[in-house]
């Protein structure tokens, strides 16, 4: 999977003026960047000020009122989805069936992005990842750490270009923190796009090559390389 | 291809979870047995009535099932999985569509034959009239019925929406069904229905396509 990639010095996403309100209130007001292959970029800012809704826009879950994306040079908010193979959505929810087990799950999301791999794959992904006891289990009594981790196999299953990811390190402990930290270091050097929220700006500042500092919904600062002190500096102004 | 996977997603669910198939049953049985010890009626008086008492029995089936359509959408919010898939939004309304008629047949498969036990249906003289006319009003309910559950799902009154916008909009089917229905328990000719099952084949085209292009505006946040 990873030998198709290799889209490093093109730019893989391109936001354009997004605008997104709810119940007349503007949340994203004018939102602007660039993302490009074998990147990883931090959304920051407090809470409430639409990192969220920036996230699912993208992902086609909520319909932008105004703006463009462009994902590998092919327009994003089309009546036309076949391109949005290209991107993989982990959302803070689980985004799972929950009558369905683990493995269930992933036959499906795999099926819709027009991907069939050998059970056995799966197989070994659960045993890697510690989910192999609850093969036949429903995903509904998953703890929400075994759930973060089936989102990780889904991920890795799948083939992508851009990752949009909401809380990725919530509910993981030490171990699953790890799979996460290898996988974020594979994707880099296959060439993917990473965009990420997280409050957790220790981490963010291991892997965000770029924060993005949202606030009145614009992106008010791009930090290049940032530092804890940086996110901090931005998180702790009052405006 | 895609089509049949959501298609085979909706029926394995309802496989495992037993939620819509075997609450529409126990619905359905539970108000023709109420039907039936509630009315003292002739035969004769109860042919006048039957055929719309069945179809709004089947209404209010249909209302049940539907509000646990998308249940398991939300419950993890799959629904938001489906979304940022490469899978357009018409085929995702037509896998709902279709697995919701696949298991509104199947609940009237169980509860017709307790419309002939208890109610006197009898549909000997026009039989297969009677099968194209179930086939055709369940798509009917079915086009509609998901359509507004889609509307619902991004809402907070989404569960009120179903029957508050359901039952008007569907009133058309109702008639038209219930129309045809009498001429059949009756055992007259046919040729007076052409005009209602004209209506009914219209509707389910009409919310069929309309469903198909708008659900995409309609079910996404």
């Amino acid at each position: 999977m990873s030998s198709e990639i290799r889209t490093s010095d093109s730019v893989i996403l391109s936001v354009q003026h997004v605008a997104k309100s709810f119940h007349h209130k503007k949340i994203l007001k004018d939102v602007s960047f660039q993302l490009s292959g074998a990147s990883a970029s931090v959304l920051i800012g407090p809470n409430g000020v639409g990192k969220t809704t920036l996230l699912k826009t993208l992902a086609g879950v909520m319909r932008p009122d105004s703006g463009e994306a462009h994902l590998v040079s092919l327009p994003l908010f089309t009546e036309n989805f076949s391109h949005r193979k290209h991107l993989i959505y982990w959302s803070h929810q689980s985004l799972f069936y929950p009558a369905f087990s683990g493995m269930e799950n992933i036959r499906f999301f795999l099926s819709l992005r027009n991907q069939s791999i050998h059970d056995q794959k799966i197989i070994e992904q659960l045993d890697y990842f510690g989910l192999l006891p609850q093969i036949n289990d429903p995903v509904r009594i998953y703890s929400a750490g075994m759930l973060q981790r089936l989102t990780m196999i889904k991920m890795i299953l799948s083939d992508w270009k851009l990752a949009l990811m909401d809380e990725p390190t919530s509910a993981l402990d030490v171990d699953g923190l790890d799979h996460l930290n290898h996988l974020m270091k594979q994707w880099k050097e296959d060439g993917r796009a990473l965009l990420f929220s997280t409050h957790d700006i220790g981490w963010a500042e291991s892997w965000a090559d770029t924060a993005l500092c949202i606030r009145n919904g614009v992106i008010e600062q791009e930090i290049s390389s940032p530092k804890f002190q940086d996110m901090h500096h931005f998180l702790s102004e009052k405006r | 291809m895609t089509l049949l996977h959501l298609i085979k997603k909706e029926i394995r669910q309802e496989i495992r979870a037993k939620e819509s198939i075997i609450s529409m049953v126990v619905f359905g049985t539970s108000v023709i047995l109420l039907f039936s010890f509630a009315f003292n009626a002739t035969p004769a008086e109860f042919s006048r009535f039957l055929p719309g008492l069945m179809w709004m029995t089947f209404l209010f089936v249909s209302v049940l099932g539907l509000l646990r359509s998308f249940s398991a959408e939300k419950e993890m919010d799959a629904y938001a999985a489906l979304l940022s898939s490469p899978v357009d939004r018409g085929s995702i309304y037509l896998g709902k569509l279709f697995a919701f008629w696949i298991f509104l047949l199947f609940a009237q498969l169980f509860t017709m034959p307790l419309f002939a036990l208890f109610l006197n249906l009898n549909i000997s003289a026009h039989f297969f009239t009677f099968m194209v006319l179930v086939l055709v009003t369940d798509w009917a309910i079915a086009a509609v019925g998901i359509m507004i559950s889609g509307m619902g799902l991004r809402t907070r009154m989404g569960e009120v929406l179903v029957p508050v916008l359901m039952f008007p909009l569907l009133s058309p089917v109702l008639i038209s069904a219930t129309k045809v229905t009498h001429t059949i328990v009756s055992g007259s000719t046919l040729a007076g229905t052409n005009f209602w099952m004209m209506i009914l084949f219209t509707f389910a085209v009409v919310f069929t396509a309309t469903g198909y292009l708008t659900f995409g505006a309609i079910s996404e946040e």
